[in-house]
């Protein structure tokens, strides 16, 4: 072989193994959540939003970021903090842009993955669009999709993240939105006592397990394990409150049926997650089951629930087995210091 | 040295062989031009160009914009093309958007075609989309998960609203009240495509004294929905 025929072979080496090692800086990192095996398979349709270190973590900046509203006071984490499970504690009602009280109890960020819609009345179908909801309400972020975007594309550092995440700089009502939901979807609890239990790691005090079958028979049908959530709607018996005359699902699907039904929410982490029910009328959970105890009046639920106090103990005492500290305290979701 | 030779020598040959079926593949594509001239009765629309008449009260419209999504080909009722993630968002107010290419197959026989005006409700429960489906296009409900599949706003003396506005936004992908409407047309000629959209057909039939504000998924959103998919019919003057 000639040595100019070993010179081309040798740069055409060379050149393909630059073109390798440019593709594999450009690829982004995969990420694969990870859940107990006896879980159910996750409703989100991964193929369409491929989780990545770098999507994750701009969804994770956007998420603690008040440019996402009109005044640039509010972010999502405002009303959804980390440490008390992704929800706020200390109003009823949402709390946006300029002081204003919205409709509804902020609902606990807890295992995206598998619900398969939002919101308490299920307003929305899909993760990715949840965010323009606060996004636009008047009484949360009060801004619009098109407008954040021309914010995020005026910041050097946000282009930076998005080419990073999605190959170019190129920001996109799309884009932000599946950043979203690809740190929400990280938000997976899953380290509880209970799921100790469940593995055979740790076992339940008498009270723990005493609770457990009160709340196997009287509480699981809706708030079914292991996500704690059977994800569908109902009408609990609370009293319609007629200073904000919300009739949840009903003003989604306009039937008479769904009058006062709103989403079985998840027990996980519920201890932290105060106040309760979607107007967060409840401050204790005591409250909660002295509504379902003394208070029932909800004929689609199964029968009224007799619990001495010493049960009513118990059913606390398992469901304070479902707070997950290492979700609660997680660095990976906390503000994303640079 | 020599298998290293031969090695390089193959993958040269094979990324030939498929550069070329790659362009031959191509070739075989004949793109139809789809056109869709906007009017409003027997004149071409011009936003901001209808004035009224003693005996006619004609809206102004200040926007007017509508998906129009799987596009389908046909052949005698069969179908025999249909174009791969077909969301088109078309603006009454901008010339390049009432145009498209259906990138289908060389010498393609076809009597028909099919489309819907809106989007479908699979689309509509499967998340975040870029392009002409991009929630920025101000096309999606926020808080009752949706696109808009068609809008008109803008003002008729007859509506007793503030500064005589109207708005219709017509979606809803949930029964009984989806409003996505399938539009069928013949076609005659092959290798373009012209749809007429009369905007009168839906402004006409309004009673703008009475209906004047539909912004989400009902029965009278539904109603509206099938009289502008009447709207639609193939260019004979072209």
């Amino acid at each position: 072989m000639s040595k100019s025929k070993e010179i081309i072979i040798a740069g055409s080496l060379v050149l393909l193994l630059i073109v390798f090692a440019s593709l594999s800086i450009l690829k982004n990192e995969p990420v694969t959540l990870s859940y107990p095996s006896y879980w159910p398979e996750p409703t989100y349709d991964f193929s369409n939003n491929n989780l990545t270190s770098e999507g994750i973590y701009l969804g994770r900046r956007l998420f603690y970021d008040p440019i996402l509203s009109k005044d640039s006071s509010t972010s999502c984490s405002s009303c959804h903090l980390s440490y008390t499970a992704f929800t706020h504690i200390d109003h009823a009602l949402s709390h946006g842009i300029q002081d204003r009280i919205g409709t509804r109890n902020s609902v606990a960020l807890i295992n995206l993955a598998w619900n398969k819609s939002f919101m308490w009345d299920g307003a929305v179908n899909h993760l990715d669009m949840q965010a323009l909801a606060p996004i636009s309400h008047p009484s949360e972020m009060g801004e619009s999709i098109q407008n954040v975007v021309k914010k995020l594309h005026e910041t050097n550092h946000y282009r930076q993240l998005f080419k990073q995440a999605f190959g170019d700089s190129k920001i996109t009502g799309e884009r932000i939105l599946k950043a979203l939901s690809q740190f929400e979807l990280t938000l997976i609890s899953k380290n509880s006592k209970y799921d100790s239990v469940m593995a055979n790691q740790k076992q339940f005090t008498t009270q723990e397990s005493n609770g457990y079958l009160l709340f196997q028979n009287h509480c699981a049908d809706c708030h079914t394990e292991p996500l704690f959530t059977n994800d569908n709607f109902k009408n609990n018996g609370l009293q319609l409150d007629s200073t904000l005359n919300d009739f949840g699902r009903m003003l989604i699907t306009s039937n008479p049926k769904d009058s006062l039904k709103f989403k079985v929410p998840t027990l996980r982490n519920i201890e932290f997650s105060a106040p309760y029910m979607h107007d967060g009328r409840f401050k204790r959970l005591s409250q909660v089951i002295n509504h379902y105890v003394d208070s029932f009046n909800a004929p689609n639920l199964s029968g009224q629930i007799v619990l001495s106090d010493t049960a009513k103990a118990d059913l606390i005492a398992f469901l304070l087995t479902l707070s997950d500290k290492q979700f609660l305290f997680n660095s990976e979701f906390a503000y994303p210091r640079e | 040295m020599k298998k290293l030779n031969n090695i390089l020598i193959f993958l040269f040959i094979s990324c030939t062989v498929l550069a070329q079926t790659r362009s031959l593949c191509q070739d075989e594509k004949e793109p139809i031009k789809l056109s869709f001239r906007i009017t409003f009765g027997s004149d071409t629309y011009k936003s901001d160009q209808l004035t009224s008449s003693k005996e006619i009260k004609v809206p102004h419209i200040e926007t007017c914009q509508f998906y129009l999504s799987n596009f389908i080909l046909m052949k005698r009722g069969t179908e025999v093309w249909r174009e791969e993630n077909s969301h088109h968002l078309l603006n009454v107010n901008d010339n390049k958007s009432l145009s498209m290419s259906l990138n289908c197959p060389r010498r393609m026989k076809f009597d028909g075609i099919q489309f819907l005006l809106g989007i479908d409700s699979l689309t509509s429960v499967s998340g975040a989309y870029g392009g002409d489906l991009d929630p920025t296009n101000g096309m999606y409900w926020a808080w009752n998960s949706g696109y808009i599949n068609f809008k008109l706003e803008g003002s008729h003396d007859d509506c007793p609203t503030r500064n005589n506005q109207f708005h219709f936004h017509l979606g809803g992908y949930l029964p009984p009240y989806s409003a996505a409407q399938r539009i069928t047309l013949d076609v005659k000629k092959s290798k373009s495509i012209d749809v007429l959209v009369d905007l009168s057909t839906f402004t006409n039939d309004l009673d703008w004294s009475r209906v004047h504000s539909v912004m989400s998924p009902s029965q009278e959103a539904q109603r509206l929905s099938t009289i502008a998919a009447s709207m639609f019919s193939i260019d004979v003057k072209k």
